[in-house]
């Protein structure tokens, strides 16, 4: 990627009002998980036990104390939903890291294998990829047992195929280019071929890719709380204190709804910087 | 049960509008009301159709009292002893022999594959209890072969033998004199089977429908059963009381306790089972019917002594002291108990007045841990009840604030939960260091208590999950169940309750009140002090403004 | 074509191997082993394994005490009857609302329908459920909170699917039933169709628009055909086929969708099923439900496969 490669993107990028909408929400969405601890008005786990299921101030009887209420433990939701966001976002990047580690070190040695190696590996990674990613992370969860750790490792497994077949494709289209060629021809090794050579070249693929990855990361550590198989209360974790709020939802919406909007609206924003992102890359696709 | 809402006539008419014109005119519908059909919202698929085999709440409810009857049962209401399968008893001066005559003409239900020949008589009165009893029974091992209330009770030592005097009169002969043993009787293991149908079963070659497709004397017939989805029953009209009121019940199998309560707030259900304490409070708010009354269990933290460092009794005083259990009381049953400072509830005629109250006290409990050599604290377990029932309607919640308390005093605790079987099943092996459980007591008897969770028999193989076994303690408890001495008994359990407190092989938690949630137009609902729910009386009585009974 | 043969013959090879590799190491963490292995090591006992499955012995669940293979088939009806009525409503709703979108392409409605389609492609469906709940049943009262048909109904388990088995009652019930469990399915239905249907209408959107820039619809403008007549006859057709090759991953989305929205509606179906035997840790139940859900996952992609070559000539050719 040429610096005036990434100029003309970040001008169509900047040009395009619902990725910056989102890059918005998603700067506040980090702010409040970098900062937000701090400013929370109580400790997530402290129970007012005279305060169960306080409503939001907008209701009749909310109070200034635990502006966005409490849930049936006593517990200030707002400081829940603040730390909530910091292991929420945190997880969500371990998750995403290591999967784009592995899977584009995986995907870079399937470019350069022999074909016979590469189609099988690629094979496997259509498998993992066309089976159902939920049903995937259970069955991880089956294995080594339901919890936090755990469920993080399923989610990174599942996410890997993606890396691999998008790194493994880029690099092989890049690899038929003229350029390369002419470099191979100069005698360059397939380590510096990668790195000097094809590596700029894919990196815009596997930032659109990277960042489709969040929300889906995102989504399925939540669905892991939500079910049980993930963190484990009395851990703020937005999908798992969706889980507990169940049990009231016509009597306290706010405790469903809260954490349910913080996560909605983290995923919708990064899908619209995702977007955004696509389209400045690829002007082809450009709507 | 109403199922007509206005919006859903709309539907039904434009999707008939829509899609049909023969349909029948709405009209029809409502003439389809029966108002006979109840729904009772249950909490869980029972294990088996034969409450022999299994020692779960749930079970029972779905069986005891529906399909199957008893020798004798409860006085509604109280727990009294009444006649029911047994029209009448006498008990021999020195209380080992109990002679019953049996009410004439009792029928059993039918089914696809049998059809009664013959009425109730002394034959299927032995049958059901050899089963449990004797090892060479042809039905003992089918199913399994495991009777967990039956040798949990003893009753395997207690039952020398059941003769036939003639069709319409047995008699037990017992090892020792038992006071408690009517009231055992009245227990739903004890409910009484047909031989007549196990003889054709075992032509046919499938003993094992004996307990999947049952044949009881009971108000209700098992109709059809859709695993973890509904159980449906229809009246038996010939039942020996008459038949029930309603004509058809549904246990719509509702584990989720947020599902169960949005169902009934919906009107898909007529009845609740286990509304969470926080169902309680908005019932009252909307003024639902609650029924309620003072139940005969208890929650409680048990500690397993066989495992350090809950082999010091101070450990397990001090972990004691550091429960707020005014807090527990608070959030975890909204106040629907009372705090358990025995294992046996204050209503009962056992209960020690004098023993006293654990107090919540961090500080002392510190300086008890130190005094035991933990001044630096310890890593423990607490496995909590992974389901809700009435004597503790969240463990997990229950955990989460013994954490904290049990931080203060520098202990730390994982929370430790699997589904319930596995549950028990790990438990039972003793894989815990302490355990938050509780006892739904099937009999009025205070034996009944101590014996299954106290004692060293049930230490052994059964439910006293402290794995404590105290000789003084199962002395005294001996005594006082064969004693047939009010006066006796009381003192045996007083100095046992003394002994309980001092050795705290446990923290009591609560004793829970027993709540159903049910429908204003239900009436006739009968929740015993032990807990069996009866629907045979339950009817309908018309409120015409069905509307007013969903909530906001 | 012979070619193409090979290359689906040996993804489903992988494919199979894979999945049953997985599979059979899960079935080896229970207590008890699934079945009884002639053989002492890994391998050879994979290979029994595979003999058991393909003998229809797919493991005995100590908890239900059935052969799984009986718990799977009596919640499996359940299940497909949500996804069907799910993907009927994802493909019917995504694609009206993507030719509308293209339709008035840049316009007022084309941007409403976009952010509608994104917010329900970023929706976590398990919160949107609860939301759903809260608002149709417990608020409004329209739709039940739970189960397949009102207990009025008594409908004997025919051939399990609710739809079938209420019509199959009508001589007693009329059509009452029917609509019954219709109404039932409804909520749980819109949840589960709600990311597929956003997806279909991008897609199809998109798809559409690169459609009516081509050659030949530019030549079918200049002859002075309507635009409705263009996108209804010419463009569609056309723009149908990427749309087609997407639907495996459809398929993926609502297998894994199905699973939570069962859980939220206590849908008596495959997913509730597995969900509570991972709970339990039934692993023959666990190996058995994925096995099954992951075959016809693979199944309905092979077959899409083909369709989609089969439509689309130039797929046919070796790449």
């Amino acid at each position: 990627m040429t610096l005036s490669n990434s100029k003309l993107a970040w001008q169509v990028f900047s040009h395009n009002k619902s990725a910056m909408t989102g890059s918005l929400i998603l700067l506040i969405v980090l702010l409040m998980s970098l900062i937000g601890p701090w400013f929370a008005p109580h400790d997530p786990a402290q129970q007012f036990s005279d305060k169960i299921l306080t409503p939001p101030l907008w209701y009749d009887n909310g109070d200034f104390v635990t502006p966005l209420g409490t849930d049936d433990l006593g517990r200030d939701m707002l400081s829940r939903l603040l730390h909530g966001a910091r292991l929420s976002l945190k997880l969500t990047l371990m998750v995403v890291f290591a999967a784009a580690f592995i899977g584009i070190i995986l995907g870079a040695a399937a470019a350069f294998l022999n074909s016979g190696l590469r189609s099988l590996l690629m094979r496997f990674m259509d498998l993992l990829l066309s089976l159902p990613s939920l049903l995937l992370a259970i069955a991880i969860v089956a294995m080594i047992g339901p919890g936090l750790p755990n469920a993080v490792y399923a989610v990174v497994i599942v996410l890997i195929p993606q890396f691999v077949k998008v790194t493994q494709s880029a690099i092989s289209e890049e690899l038929g280019k003229d350029y390369v060629m002419a470099a191979r021809l100069d005698g360059a090794g397939h380590i510096r071929l990668l790195l000097h050579h094809v590596w700029p070249n894919i990196i815009p693929a596997l930032i659109v890719q990277l960042t489709f990855s969040f929300s889906t990361a995102l989504l399925d550590i939540a669905a892991l709380g939500f079910l049980g198989l993930g963190a484990q209360p009395p851990m703020a974790e937005w999908g798992t204190m969706l889980s507990e709020a169940r049990a009231f939802i016509q009597f306290a919406p706010w405790t469903m709804t809260l954490p349910g909007l913080a996560i909605f609206l983290t995923v919708l924003s990064i899908n619209l910087v995702g977007d955004g992102l696509r389209d400045a890359f690829d002007p082809r696709l450009n709507r | 049960m109403s199922i007509q809402t206005p919006s859903k006539s709309l539907f039904l008419a434009l999707f008939s509008g829509f899609l049909c014109w023969s349909c029948q005119p709405q009209d029809d519908l409502d003439s389809l009301q029966q108002d006979s059909l109840l729904v009772y919202c249950s909490e869980g698929s029972p294990d088996s159709f034969n409450p022999q085999l299994v020692s779960s709440g749930t079970s029972y409810d779905a069986t005891a009292h529906t399909i199957y009857n008893q020798l004798v049962t409860y006085t509604p209401g109280t727990t009294d002893i009444a006649p029911s399968l047994a029209e009448s008893w006498q008990i021999s001066d020195d209380g080992t022999r109990y002679r019953f005559k049996l009410r004439d003409n009792v029928r059993f239900h039918g089914n696809e594959v049998f059809t009664p020949t013959r009425p109730l008589n002394a034959d299927d009165i032995i049958f059901s209890f050899n089963r449990q009893r004797l090892d060479d029974h042809p039905y003992h091992s089918i199913s399994g072969g495991r009777y967990p209330y039956f040798y949990s009770q003893g009753l395997d030592q207690l039952i020398l033998d059941i003769n036939k005097v003639s069709d319409s009169e047995v008699e037990f002969v017992l090892s020792r004199p038992e006071s408690p043993f009517l009231a055992i009787l009245a227990t739903p293991f004890a409910s009484i089977l047909s031989a007549e149908y196990a003889d054709v079963l075992q032509v046919m070659e499938k003993p094992e429908w004996i307990d999947s497709r049952p044949i009881g004397t009971g108000p209700f017939r098992l109709k059809r059963y859709e695993p973890d989805s509904h159980i449906r029953y229809e009246a038996f009209a010939a039942h020996f009381k008459g038949s029930p009121k309603v004509t058809d019940l549904v246990y719509s199998i509702t584990p989720d306790a947020a599902m169960r309560f949005a169902r009934f707030s919906a009107g898909e259900c007529d009845i609740m089972s286990n509304p969470l304490p926080v169902h309680l409070r908005i019932a009252r708010q909307n003024k639902l019917t609650i029924l309620e009354v003072p139940g005969f269990n208890v929650a409680y933290w048990a500690f397993n002594v066989e495992k350090p460092p809950f082999h010091d009794v101070k450990v397990r005083q001090a972990l004691s002291m550091a429960i707020n259990r005014e807090a527990i009381l608070k959030a975890v049953y909204d106040r629907q108990a009372q705090i358990a400072t025995s294992p046996i509830p204050p209503s009962s005629w056992a209960y020690n007045k004098q023993v006293s109250r654990v107090r919540y006290n961090s500080q002392q409990a510190k300086q008890l841990l130190a005094e035991a050599g933990y001044e630096n604290g310890f890593t423990i377990d607490i496995w909590a009840m992974p389901i809700q029932r009435a004597y503790n309607p969240n463990a997990r919640k229950m955990a989460e604030m013994m954490q904290q308390d049990l931080e203060k005093i520098g202990v730390k605790a994982r929370i430790i939960s699997y589904e319930w079987g596995t549950f028990l099943a790990r438990v039972g092996q003793g894989l815990h260091h302490s355990v938050l459980l509780g006892w739904n007591a099937d009999n009025g008897d205070p034996s009944n208590f101590l014996n299954p969770l106290l004692s060293c028999a049930s230490a052994r193989s059964g439910n006293n999950y402290a794995k404590w076994c105290h000789p003084e303690f199962d002395q005294l408890i001996l005594k006082a169940s064969q004693s047939s001495d009010v006066d006796k008994r009381k003192e045996y359990y007083l100095q046992a309750q003394t002994l309980f407190k001092q050795e705290a092989p446990w923290l009591t938690i609560a004793h829970a009140n027993k709540s159903l949630l049910s429908q204003p137009d239900v009436s006739g609902l009968v929740i015993s002090p032990v807990g069996n729910i009866e629907f045979d009386n339950v009817t309908f009585t018309n409120t015409d403004d069905k509307s007013a009974e969903g909530m906001d | 074509m012979f070619r193409l043969l090979i290359r689906h013959g040996t993804t489903l090879f992988v494919s199979l191997f894979g999945l049953t590799l997985l599979t059979f190491v899960l079935s080896q963490q229970g207590d008890e082993a699934l079945h009884l292995y002639q053989s002492q090591h890994f391998i050879g006992q994979y290979f029994e394994y595979l003999q058991f499955l393909l003998a229809g012995d797919w493991g005995f669940s100590s908890i239900h005490n059935r052969p799984v293979l009986y718990d799977f088939l009596l919640h499996f009806p359940a299940t497909i009857e949500l996804v069907v009525l799910a993907l009927l409503f994802a493909i019917v709703f995504g694609l009206t609302l993507g030719i509308m979108a293209a339709n008035r392409r840049g316009k007022w409605l084309d941007n409403t329908l976009m952010g509608v389609t994104l917010a329900g492609y970023s929706m976590p469906i398990y919160w949107w459920g609860m939301l759903l709940v809260l608002l149709f049943s417990l608020t409004l009262g329209w739709t039940p909170v739970a189960g397949r048909i009102d207990y009025v109904y008594d409908i004997p388990p025919v051939t399990r699917f609710m739809l079938i088995d209420s019509l199959l009652s009508q001589g007693q019930y009329g059509f009452d039933a029917f609509f019954n469990a219709l109404l039932h399915l409804i909520l749980p239905a819109i949840t589960l169709s709600t990311i597929p249907m956003a997806i279909i209408a991008r897609m199809t959107r998109s798809s559409l628009l690169g459609v009516l820039k081509a050659e030949y619809i530019r030549t079918a403008r200049s002859k002075g055909l309507s635009q409705q007549r263009i996108i209804w006859i010419h463009a569609l057709r056309n723009a149908l086929i990427p749309i087609l090759t997407i639907s495996g991953v459809q398929v993926s989305i609502i297998m894994s969708g199905v699973i939570i929205t069962e859980y939220i509606f206590a849908w008596p179906g495959v997913g509730k099923w597995l969900l509570e035997a991972v709970s339990r840790r039934d692993f023959a139940s666990i190996q058995a439900g994925i096995l099954a859900l992951s075959l016809l996952v693979i199944a309905f992609n092979l077959a899409l496969d083909l369709l989609a070559s089969y439509m689309n000539p130039r797929l046919r050719r070796p790449s």
